[in-house]
């Protein structure tokens, strides 16, 4: 793994807790989450952010490819980011990136729960031979690196066009390992319990027993955990930016921006700080809304 | 307990043996070493031809792989693409990425319980949630940029206030130093900031973990119990609660310095080091790339590092918490 | 004669030299010089004191350290021999070409049927180990880059050196006068003869080593030095060491070391400058962001010079589109490359124009502007020129062609390059603007240098391509490019499938032309018919920067591919 910043999803609830899982619950869940200051800071953040990244390029004057007549000029009234060694406008710029950023984490995080959910589900539920393979997989993605993956099925398979899908696709079958666990876990301790074993003895089909009963008392750990690979899948992505695996131009990610702007840190600082802040606080607000859920759907893990 | 670790040693062996031959595929037929040389139209076919056969590229992928294991396990990690003998190669780049995370695993460990501690005892406090803000900053920071931010501004402020070079932005030490003391002044000079970016984003997380181990272990019956009975608090926090609200801390800090060991490519990229993670790099993008010998032998090495450091862990869990059993 | 950058594999082709130089060195077909490189300095005055370290940060590390075998063909082993393995003719800053009177006292052409050259090696000529420098040198370099099968490397193996170019059309080298004079015998007229025997392999050690294998790792082979340096240590990834040569017989170097210092990215050198950790450097691709970050470093001083390699965009002309001339004219006239310049080069220097010639650049006296009026910068011509090649302007502002694989369809074309190079990804965006402009879409699709140069490239797998090509002072190497693709011996650089008889008559021509004059005549009619049949489109001169520290005189930047350490020897801590 490239990005040691969170090797473990350390912010994470124990596995196996206990999680919300009737409708009473889910109220209080949600009731306790808008209570919780941070994550409604994070939201809202997260929420402009968004807008900012999906309405801004459609409302901006200039748009990110677009060669401008000034270059290399500093925040203005008319490029209020400056504009970059060629003319491209950076305001413009840092939008698509932070676009391109917030879909590839969004779609790192959708695959990658679905995956580790579902190969957690199959080893918990069904234990023995099923768990022995599923886990014993689970530690060849842990062990395979990242890099090496990332570099020989960019040389080989990646059209540069869509290398965010790409790098996107790669994180998300990769990321899920620490879900499959925390699936697994679950999915053990709940296989015994009485409710289960009723609805065995009234006939139920294993998969009506997944969905209506294992996949809801695990979602608040499910959800957290989705939350925090958003931030992962980012911080991560970013790092393959940096060294230069990431999204390949005319595409942009806010990694790739850094990357470019590095040298320019002292001499065109504005070409590496806006980026790199617009990085930072997406990052921020979405793990202040993973401590929120993790809070407001886990209350057993802390009382405060 | 000699059970448990005996299946997990052979589970791991195992599952880096599948992972190894997988790897050893994806590599081989991602490309062509010779590619380079084959594009010089100076280069006769026949010498393209010796070359292959030098790299043993004319042999059948399985046969390659066979002769690649058994060397292996004799401790020959063959030659790379360009002619150096990978195992000694791989020695000397452990030491240098070793050189840098184990100092940053140290300083963020002793900082991480510090500063959880603090903000788990004055919880809701000014301070508590000042080291909150600051931990989440750094646990959001991508680590290039914090080495950016250090290498521009602390280093060039630090050496331009004294009128030395204090600190060194690029490489691992200079190998035109000699004497002892000389040397290790120099190697540190040359850490101090790879260290200090790496500890600052590694420390954020452990924080808040420690934070919320210690409270949780605070607000357990038995902490209570012992308050009730008029234990001191100083001796509740230290003597009880600290132990057990480590455990969970060790375990996750021992995983993380393995994962760190493959890791810290990023943060070696940044201050130019020659650790592991360039090795990788190299043997996937070099010259002569991609080097089936050189990406196999970094797999080995930092796989069996996280494979034992995962066993570590779970030992550790069973020492700290008598309550464990390992079966 | 090339090399590619960055990736900076010196590709093949040291080739000959076309006499760049000033008439009175070529005319007469006699390269008797009487300066030492060091005398031939512009500006050697500084005087400097003995001893010091200097720490020059080269931007990628070493494959292996024989230059003349295939796999380590590399600027930056270039730069560190330097110093080490002897020149013939050197070329100094202004390119001229300067006779190495340390090691040959005469380099003369005495006859010109068959082409005989004779050298006069200086007597005073010992490897740092003991064995003199001898006409056995010259045989070995010559047999084992003549590409004749009959002679064979160590161990049986065959030879595998970077080019065979002039070498190949050697008759024989034969030593008298107690192995110091050395004649050259050629089968077949060598207009270049200049470029070979430079970088001498020590004959002694390449038999006992092997020529491929034997300088891959450093050893008691790459310590041997015939230069005022030797390589004292490497260390792989870090930095490799020179000290003095304690056999040198020439002029004493001044500093006590020189510490090539391995920094791969660019973008960590200026902060390593202000640090004092590196006293010279230079950046694989000059960039505003670069020049901005040294240019506030007290004690260092920044010079930006044109160098000798070019950017430039080639069409494949397997693309049925691109097969039409006017289409390529129309891109041509659509690129504008003034405005390329103007962003992308001119806040470093103002030196640089647009690049209006192919074989020679405009910091040799040979180069003209050949273009005519091809390549200028016109959008209504460029859409007239679509227009006719049978396209027609859709509702959405892209051309559509009436004929091909895209009938009815935008007309797309894809541009590739080295990824994660700045320069390059510049020149693509204002390049895919510039398309845009005249109803041309294009894709930008990038590789690993690995990938573009060893596969992409070679294999035709391109629209457009954009790279640069790096030039020695010689023009003949460009033969590799512009002759007739089907002559894949000779013209293996041809990755457009461009042809053009005329083109490849006068590259026979030129190549066997002695005089200096009439061969730079020829290389420019070839260029006119390069821009005629708009067979590549060159775009700028890419700009060299260097940067050093101001306590050390006599460092002068070198367009050539010897580069600035090519006067190491007298660099120094000043006085």
């Amino acid at each position: 793994m490239p990005e040691p910043a969170t090797p473990t999803p350390i912010l994470l609830p124990p596995a196996g807790a206990p999680a919300a899982a009737s409708r009473g619950q889910l109220r209080m869940a949600a009731e306790r989450f808008f209570r919780h200051k941070l994550a409604m800071t994070g939201l809202a953040v997260f929420v402009l952010l968004v807008l900012l990244s999906v309405i801004g390029p459609m409302l901006w004057k200039y748009n990110y490819e677009q060669i401008t007549s000034q270059f290399g000029t500093a925040p203005s009234a008319q490029h209020p980011f400056g504009t970059d060694t060629i003319g491209h406008d950076m305001f413009a710029q840092v939008m698509e990136g932070l676009q391109t950023s917030l879909e590839t984490a969004l779609l790192v995080a959708a695959i990658s729960t679905v995956i580790g959910t579902l190969i957690g589900a199959v080893a918990g539920y069904y234990g023995g031979i099923w768990d022995q393979i599923m886990m014993r997989f689970t530690d060849l993605v842990l062990i395979i690196p990242v890099l090496a993956i990332l570099l020989v099925l960019s040389n080989r398979f990646a059209k540069q066009s869509d290398s965010s899908l790409f790098v996107g696709l790669m994180l998300a079958i990769l990321l899920w390992t620490y879900l499959a666990r925390l699936v697994r876990g679950t999915f053990m301790g709940l296989r015994e319990r009485e409710f289960i074993e009723a609805e065995h003895a009234i006939g139920a089909s294993t998969w009506r027993i997944i969905l209506r009963h294992l996949i809801p008392n695990a979602a608040g750990a499910i959800v957290v955990n989705a939350t925090l690979t958003v931030a992962n899948a980012m911080l991560i992505e970013a790092a393959l930016s940096y060294l230069g695996l990431g999204v390949q131009p005319p595409q942009v990610d806010l990694g790739s921006l850094i990357a470019a702007g590095e040298g320019d840190a002292t001499a065109l600082p504005w070409l590496f700080y806006f980026p790199a802040a617009f990085l930072v606080l997406a990052i921020l607000a979405v793990n202040f809304i993973g401590d929120g859920l993790r809070d407001a759907l886990d209350p057993t893990a802390r009382e405060h | 307990m000699t059970g448990f670790l005996i299946r997990r040693v052979l589970a791991g062996i195992l599952t880096l043996l599948v992972a190894s031959f997988l790897l050893f595929l994806l590599v081989a037929v991602s490309g062509n070493p010779l590619a380079t040389l084959m594009a010089n139209p100076h280069v006769s076919p026949a010498t393209i031809a010796a070359a292959r056969q030098e790299l043993g590229l004319d042999r059948p992928l399985l046969l390659r792989y066979w002769s690649w294991l058994t060397s292996m396990l004799t401790g020959n990690f063959g030659t790379s693409t360009t002619g150096q003998p990978v195992g000694s190669e791989l020695g000397g780049r452990l030491l240098v990425t070793l050189q840098m995370v184990i100092p940053a695993v140290v300083l963020a460990a002793i900082l991480a319980v510090l500063v959880g501690v603090v903000s788990a005892v004055r919880r809701y406090s000014v301070l508590d949630h000042t080291l909150t803000a600051v931990a989440y900053l750094f646990y959001s920071t991508p680590v290039f940029v914090v080495a950016i931010l250090l290498k521009d501004f602390l280093a060039v402020d630090v050496n331009n206030a004294t009128g030395h070079t204090i600190l060194y932005t690029i490489g691992q030490n200079d190998p035109g130093t000699t004497g002892t003391w000389n040397v290790f002044a120099d190697v540190v000079q040359h850490t101090a900031l790879p260290v200090l970016s790496l500890t600052l984003i590694t420390y954020a997380g452990w924080s808040r973990y420690q934070r919320a181990q210690l409270l949780d272990v605070l607000n357990a019956d038995y902490i209570r119990l012992a308050r009730a009975k008029g234990l001191s608090p100083r001796r509740v926090l230290y003597v009880h609660a600290l132990r057990n609200a480590l455990i969970p801390v060790v375990t996750v800090i021992s995983i993380d310095f393995a994962v760190l060991i493959g890791g810290a490519v990023v943060t070696e990229t940044a201050f130019g080091w020659q650790g592991m993670g360039q090795f990788l790099l190299n043997g996937l993008t070099g010259p002569v790339s991609p080097d089936t010998n050189v990406v196999q032998a970094w797999m080995m090495v930092v796989a069996a590092v996280v494979i034992g450091f995962n066993i570590i862990a779970d030992i550790l869990y069973a020492m700290l918490d008598p309550r464990i059993r390992l079966a | 004669m090339i090399r590619l950058t960055p990736g900076r594999r010196l590709a093949a082709l040291v080739f000959a030299m076309a006499c760049a130089i000033g008439v009175a060195a070529c005319g007469s077909g006699t390269g008797s010089g009487t300066s030492t490189p060091a005398a031939s300095s512009t500006n050697a005055a500084v005087s400097v004191k003995s001893g010091g370290t200097i720490t020059y940060a080269l931007d990628e590390d070493l494959d292996g350290f024989n230059i003349n075998y295939a796999n380590d063909d590399e600027e930056m082993l270039q730069e560190v021999i330097d110093n080490v393995w002897p020149k013939v003719f050197v070329p100094t800053p202004s390119l001229k070409l300067a006779l190495d009177t340390d090691v040959v006292t005469s380099a003369t052409v005495t006859k010109t049927s068959p082409q005989t050259v004779v050298y006069q090696i200086n007597p005073k000529a010992t490897w740092s180990d003991g064995v003199p420098i001898s006409a056995a040198d010259f045989i070995y370099n010559w047999q084992a880059q003549s590409g004749n099968p009959k002679y064979k490397d160590k161990g049986g193996a065959a030879f595998l050196p970077t080019s065979t170019a002039g070498y190949n059309q050697i008759k024989s080298v034969t030593g008298s006068d107690g192995g110091k004079t050395v004649t050259v015998v050629f089968s077949s007229p060598f207009g270049d003869w200049q470029s070979l025997f430079n970088d001498l392999v020590p004959a002694h050690i390449g038999e006992k080593y092997g020529w491929n294998n034997g300088f891959q790792n450093f050893g008691p082979a790459v310590e041997v030095s015939g230069g005022p340096y030797e390589i004292a240590s490497y260390t792989q990834g870090e930095d490799l060491v020179e000290v003095p040569n304690p056999k040198w017989w020439g002029t004493k170097p001044k500093l006590s070391k020189i510490i090539f210092r391995f920094i791969l990215d660019d973008n960590q050198i200026p902060a390593a400058i202000q640090n004092g950790e590196v006293q010279l450097a230079e950046p694989a691709l000059a960039s505003l962001s670069f020049k901005d970050a040294v240019a506030g470093i007290p004690n260092t001083t920044t010079d930006v010079i044109a160098g000798l390699e070019f950017q430039h965009i080639d069409f494949n002309q397997a693309n049925p589109y691109l097969a039409l001339s006017d289409v390529r004219h129309a891109i041509a006239d659509g690129t504008n490359r003034e405005q390329m310049v103007q962003r992308i080069v001119s806040p470093l220097t103002t030196s640089i124009q647009p690049l209006e010639n192919h074989i020679w650049m405009p910091i040799q006296p040979q180069y003209q502007n050949t273009s005519g009026s091809y390549g200028d910068f016109s959008v209504a011509e460029a859409k007239k020129l679509l227009e006719a090649s049978g396209m027609t302007m859709g509702s959405d502002g892209y051309f559509h062609p009436n004929f091909g694989p895209e009938k009815n369809q935008d007309f797309t074309l894809s541009i590739a390059t080295t990824s994660g190079v700045e320069v390059r990804s510049q020149i693509e965006q204002l390049f895919q603007a510039d398309m845009k402009a005249i109803g041309v879409k294009i894709t930008i699709a990038n590789y690993s240098a690995n990938t573009l140069f060893g596969t992409v490239g070679p294999k035709g797998e391109f629209d457009l391509i954009e790279f640069a090509w790096v030039q020695t002072p010689f023009a003949s190497g460009t033969q590799s490019i512009y002759c007739s693709y089907t002559d894949a011996s000779v013209c293996g650089e041809n990755w457009d499938h461009y042809s053009d008889p005329q083109v490849d008559k006068l590259y026979n021509e030129a190549l066997g032309t002695i005089n200096a004059a009439q061969a730079a005549n020829l290389y420019n009619q070839i260029d006119s018919l390069l821009w005629k049949d708009m067979a590549t489109l060159p775009l700028f001169e890419q700009p060299d920067l260097y940067t050093w520290s101001t306590s050390y005189g006599n460092i002068e930047p070198d367009p050539s591919n010897n580069d600035v350490p090519w006067n190491a020897y007298a660099w120094g801590l000043k006085a």
